[in-house]
């Protein structure tokens, strides 16, 4: 049976990178923790196979996406995210904010706070495409909805973003 | 701002972004979860985690009655004679249609049965272990191949 010291090492060597994924993928922390649970406990599962591959820490971000997505489409507003029905910018995005480490300015938190307050429509896809690496087909894939759609959502979501930016700028 | 930009723009600054920090809780809980499996008596687990032996022993009976299987087919076909004897002994005491079904049963197993046992439980056997070897070379793919398949290039 696995040393559980050793899977100890193992999770604390990427935890972030899990707890990451999850929270920025599902926008609250409380979810996020019960998804990275999950996914170490799959990892403690086959550890045997998975513990000293290079690949282990692809694999996790594979399995941490998954569930995300499960989790959104069991719990949360399917209709909202999965829909092709056209919604409202404003929308009524989950807001948390959510503090980043170590953020050498206040920049940092005020942009993880920004991409946490946009809808899961525009913030899912996102996250997926420049943290994740996923192309606009795979994510279209993943969410089930039409390439058009996920390209204008992510427009919508990066101008959001951008000015919110600029609004930091000024002040 | 074009599209490009716009995506150059947020790519730059998102990926300037620190990792938020994995709440300490995390790993305790994670720990009680492990140790909960861990105490689980070892036949309430996935086979692959139970114990060397009992994988063993398992799939030593499995292959035991496989091969049983195998050798009742190929050494002893006369089993089946004998099987159906016992069927006839029911048939004769038994009412009329009742008779008529053993003739039925008999006449089937004589035109497929005998002939085909043999051939059958072959490939049974080798169909079961194929499978069983693709499935795990399938696992083992999708196990450690997770990490090849994702992140292909973005479009712009």
């Amino acid at each position: 049976m696995t040393d559980v010291s050793r899977f100890e090492a193992f999770v604390r060597e990427h935890e972030d990178r899990v707890f990451a994924t999850a929270v920025r993928l599902l926008g609250n922390r409380a979810d996020a923790e019960d998804i990275a649970q999950t996914v170490f406990l799959r990892a403690f599962e086959r550890f045997e196979s998975i513990g000293t591959e290079p690949s282990a820490g692809g694999w996790l971000r594979t399995v941490t996406t998954n569930l995300c997505l499960n989790h959104l489409t069991r719990f949360r507003r399917r209709w909202r995210l999965f829909s092709e029905m056209e919604t409202d910018d404003g929308g009524t995005p989950y807001q948390e904010t959510i503090p980043a480490r170590d953020a050498p300015g206040e920049e940092y938190a005020e942009l993880e706070a920004a991409l946490h307050g946009l809808p899961d429509h525009q913030r899912v896809p996102l996250v997926l495409f420049h943290f994740e690496g996923r192309s606009y087909r795979e994510i279209a894939s993943l969410l089930r909805v039409s390439l058009g759609k996920v390209k204008t959502d992510m427009h919508r979501g990066r101008k959001a973003l951008r000015d919110r930016l600029e609004r930091d700028d000024v002040r | 701002m074009q599209p490009d930009r716009l995506e150059e723009l947020i790519d730059r600054r998102l990926q300037a972004l620190p990792d938020p920090q994995a709440p300490a809780t995390l790993w305790p809980r994670v720990r009680v979860a492990v140790e909960r499996r861990l105490a689980q008596p070892w036949y309430r687990r996935a086979w692959r985690d139970w114990p060397v032996a009992q994988r063993a022993a398992s799939s030593g009976l499995v292959l035991a009655a496989l091969a049983g299987g195998l050798f009742v087919g190929a050494v002893d076909p006369g089993l089946l004679a004998r099987i159906s004897g016992l069927v006839r002994i029911f048939g004769t005491s038994a009412t009329a249609g009742a008779g008529v079904l053993v003739a039925v049963a008999e006449g089937l197993r004589h035109a497929l049965v005998e002939p085909l046992a043999l051939y059958v439980l072959a490939w049974a056997f080798l169909t079961g272990t194929v499978v069983a070897v693709f499935g795990a070379i399938f696992r083992q793919a999708l196990t450690l191949g997770h990490a090849v398949t994702i992140g292909g290039a973005s479009e712009s």
